[in-house]
């Protein structure tokens, strides 16, 4: 029997780490704007793509843009031939490097822009956040790296900038780990720890720990605090 | 008395920590990503390199952009639990990377511990 969805609730990347890391052999045939693509699944990887009269990697990286569609996954069925040959988790890094180029958006005086809604919800969280034992500063950025609020004891620039790096490095990681549902990052150093959260609509939250922070205890403060603005 | 031997190779090492502390699996990497031993040696090599790469980009970056000196360890937890680990190790001046994939509600920081010192013995 065929397994039938939407991109909307599960996306082609964890559709294509499922399929690969459980070695199916199968055809996922996908319909968006009236568009039909075709993947074929074998050995552990993406054996052969077809979209329109384009077929193989270049057809992928035009898939993975794809956020909504009706897809149908049917076991047992054989590539016809094979026109990729690129590994999987290569191909997804390379889509996501390609989206994340096309999303960069022109430069933006922050200056000159008001506090937004979200901005202002950003700054009540991060404020809630320090207020957390073990936590020393905490900021929201976006995805590009703008800081939305902040309570930190260093440059919040720098802090941001490298927040939103190891988000975006995050969201690969999870990809390959466990089909993109990644929750925290941790870094441990030998001065102190740094954790980065996915929060509130595509943006990441960066947290400065102690060295001896119970990490555990305090990712459900977090969660709680999140929830509370959601 | 303890019929315990010293593991003669880094796929050995490795394989000793997944069964005592029931892990996925494990990867010995050199510091610019490139897999040394993958146990289980069915777990896909490529996958594995691409991952080591990437946490070594990220505690790179931690270390030049915050001098954030000695990064240790990075842990990715995933909603369903489970954890990529990645730990930092040095022999003889040489810097490895020991990633590890370890399901929900496993403990691997003693046994992983117990095969830094058994990595070092074989090297």
């Amino acid at each position: 029997m065929a397994l039938k969805g939407d991109l909307k609730d599960m996306s082609l990347s964890s559709l294509i780490s499922i399929n690969c890391n459980e070695m199916n052999q199968a055809r996922l045939t996908i319909r968006h704007q009236g568009r039909e693509a075709a993947l074929f699944f074998a050995d552990g990887n993406i054996a052969h793509v077809v979209l329109d009269s384009q077929e193989g990697e270049e057809a992928i990286y035009e898939l993975l843009t794809w956020e909504e569609g009706e897809f149908e996954l049917e076991q047992g069925v054989a590539p016809p031939k094979r026109t990729v040959t690129t590994g999987w988790s290569r191909l997804l890094l390379e889509g996501m490097r390609r989206m994340d180029e096309s999303a960069a958006g022109p430069e933006v005086d922050w200056d000159e822009v008001e506090m937004s809604e979200t901005d202002q919800t950003a700054e009540r969280i991060v404020r809630a956040l320090k207020r957390v034992p073990g936590i020393d500063g905490a900021l929201i950025c976006s995805r590009q790296g703008e800081v939305l609020g902040q309570k930190m004891a260093g440059d919040p620039a720098k802090e941001a900038a490298l927040t939103a790096f190891v988000g975006r490095r995050s969201e690969e990681l999870g990809f390959l780990l466990c089909a993109g549902q990644w929750e925290r990052l941790i870094l441990s150093g030998q001065a102190r720890k740094a954790m980065v959260v996915p929060c509130r609509e595509s943006n990441y939250l960066g947290l400065v720990l102690g060295r001896r922070a119970p990490v555990e205890a305090l990712i459900e403060s977090v969660r709680t605090t999140l929830r509370r603005y959601e | 008395m303890s019929d315990y031997q010293v593991p003669a190779t880094f796929d050995e090492a490795l394989q000793n920590m997944i069964d005592r502390g029931q892990l996925e699996g494990a990867v010995l990497a050199s510091s610019d990503g490139l897999p040394i031993a993958t146990v289980p040696s069915a777990y896909d090599a490529e996958t594995a390199a691409a991952m080591v790469a990437l946490l070594q980009s990220v505690s790179n970056e931690a270390h030049d952009q915050l001098g954030m000196s000695g990064v240790d360890e990075v842990t990715v937890v995933g909603r369903d639990r489970r954890r990529l680990v990645c730990r930092y190790l040095q022999i003889d001046g040489e810097e490895l990377i020991l990633a590890l994939m370890v399901p929900a509600n496993r403990y691997y920081r003693r046994i992983s511990n117990r095969a830094i010192k058994e990595i070092k013995a074989v090297w």
